[in-house]
């Protein structure tokens, strides 16, 4: 719940909206939904930071320098995808389609939190599991953000061909179920995590820049 | 301004629906917007005196909070909730002409997108402003736009966009609504989208947020007076 309030920036625990999302944050629990995710790991042939992209045997990817620069030190990568699955966005449209927009809006950024905590989860399981074998992993990229072209996700998606999740993208690039995410970890002996979300973008006009930092 | 029309402003401004709502704190165990607008009604003032010195200042207050950072997307929503509670009394009043609305405006998420928040956000702020609104909803390509618009030809248009994928596709609707109308004028917003984007594709005003919206449609009407 604290993490949803920060989110929706509630400090107020008398407000309806916090009231709502604490009891539906408990009938959610109840149903016992599953988030799904995946990774896949790729060998770095060439991370050219200057030009912006990465690229292994099976394909190219364009994150930009930014990114790239991030990625510094990789020998391998792990493209991933997560989903939180259509309940939430479904069960936003039916407030909404009730005229309770404010419930509506309360369950899609809980979709929003949850699959962010379950790419959290996806990205510790993966620490560790390279920790162990003596490597260190990168923060995770993602299309849309810190400049990597949103279009560039037709070619991770092509790159996690047959992967199990059930994400598909639109032809505008758009992930169903919506509460999914995508992207890039980098993988190696000297990979850096570092900063990541609002810290490291210049998107100004960004909606979640202004969800985190108003 | 009354004390009644006092009340039902401070119920709106925040979110006070009604006697029931333990909400706000301060407000605990007194009538909410529902109550004061039947109220109102019942000593005679007009449905349109209770709109324009009432609900329409209201929500242009939260319009501004919101748009200054004081406050966020549930406090706005919960004076929704207030000015529809109050709207449910006054909205028969629409269709009878005794209210007179500041004009229609068409709005929907661009096609491709299925993004809808901020789009529903900008219906209830200009609703609220005290406009007719029709959401076309979310996928919205030029034909549905061209086809709203051509029922409603005075109206103004807006379109929501929240990836840069779908970004091109408001200047192709933008396009066919100017082949229709090349006096329709267009207000584009969405998170990836700019005052500069918005110039460039040839729409008539940007909003970065819903207040903004409101505001450059208050500007183009007074341009039309």
């Amino acid at each position: 719940m604290d993490q949803l309030a920060d989110f929706l920036h509630l400090d107020d625990e008398q407000h309806p909206a916090w009231q709502f999302a604490s009891d539906k944050l408990e009938e959610i629990r109840s149903l016992g939904l599953k988030a799904e995710g995946c990774y896949r790991f790729f060998p770095v042939e060439k991370l050219d930071i200057r030009e912006g992209t990465v690229a292994f045997p099976q394909g190219v990817l364009s994150p930009r320098p930014q990114v790239c620069g991030y990625l510094r030190d990789s020998a391998q990568a792990a493209l991933f995808l997560c989903t939180a699955g259509f309940y939430f966005t479904d069960e936003s449209h039916a407030y909404n389609s009730r005229d309770e927009i404010l419930e509506g809006y309360i369950v899609d950024a809980m979709g929003s939190c949850s699959v962010e905590n379950a790419m959290d989860r996806i990205q510790q399981q993966l620490s560790r599991e390279m920790e162990a074998r003596g490597l260190h992993i990168s923060n995770r990229y993602s299309p849309g953000y810190c400049n990597w072209p949103l279009a560039d996700q037709k070619n991770l998606f092509a790159l996690m061909e047959g992967q199990p999740t059930p994400v598909r993208l639109s032809e505008s690039c758009l992930m169903a179920p919506i509460k999914s995410v995508s992207g890039i970890i980098g993988i190696g002996e000297k990979v850096k995590k570092r900063e990541y979300g609002c810290a490291i973008c210049n998107n100004s006009t960004c909606i979640y820049r202004r969800l985190v930092h108003k | 301004m009354s004390e009644i029309l006092d009340k039902l402003f401070e119920c709106v401004e925040f979110g006070k629906i009604n006697a029931a709502s333990p909400y706000p704190p301060q407000l605990k165990g007194q009538d909410g917007a529902s109550e004061y607008t039947q109220k109102a009604l019942a000593q005679g003032f007009s449905p349109a005196e209770i709109m324009d010195t009432a609900l329409i200042p209201a929500m242009t207050k939260v319009g501004q909070k919101f748009s200054e950072n004081k406050i966020f997307v549930p406090q706005m929503l919960l004076s929704a909730k207030a000015m529809n509670a109050a709207l449910v009394y006054i909205k028969p009043y629409f269709s009878s002409g005794e209210i007179k609305r500041k004009g229609t405006f068409i709005m929907g998420t661009v096609n491709g997108d299925l993004h809808d928040i901020g789009k529903n956000l900008v219906c209830m702020m200009v609703e609220g402003a005290g406009w007719d609104v029709i959401d076309l909803g979310v996928d919205v390509g030029p034909e549905k736009f061209v086809e709203s618009l051509k029922q409603h030809p005075d109206a103004y248009v807006g379109m929501s966009a929240l990836l840069t994928t779908t970004m091109p596709n408001m200047k192709i609707i933008i396009d066919a609504i100017r082949e229709v109308n090349p006096k329709t004028k267009i207000i584009v917003g969405g998170a990836p989208v700019s005052a500069d984007f918005a110039a460039s594709i040839g729409a008539d005003a940007y909003a970065g947020n819903p207040q903004e919206d409101v505001e450059a449609l208050e500007r183009f009407r007074e341009e039309c007076a």
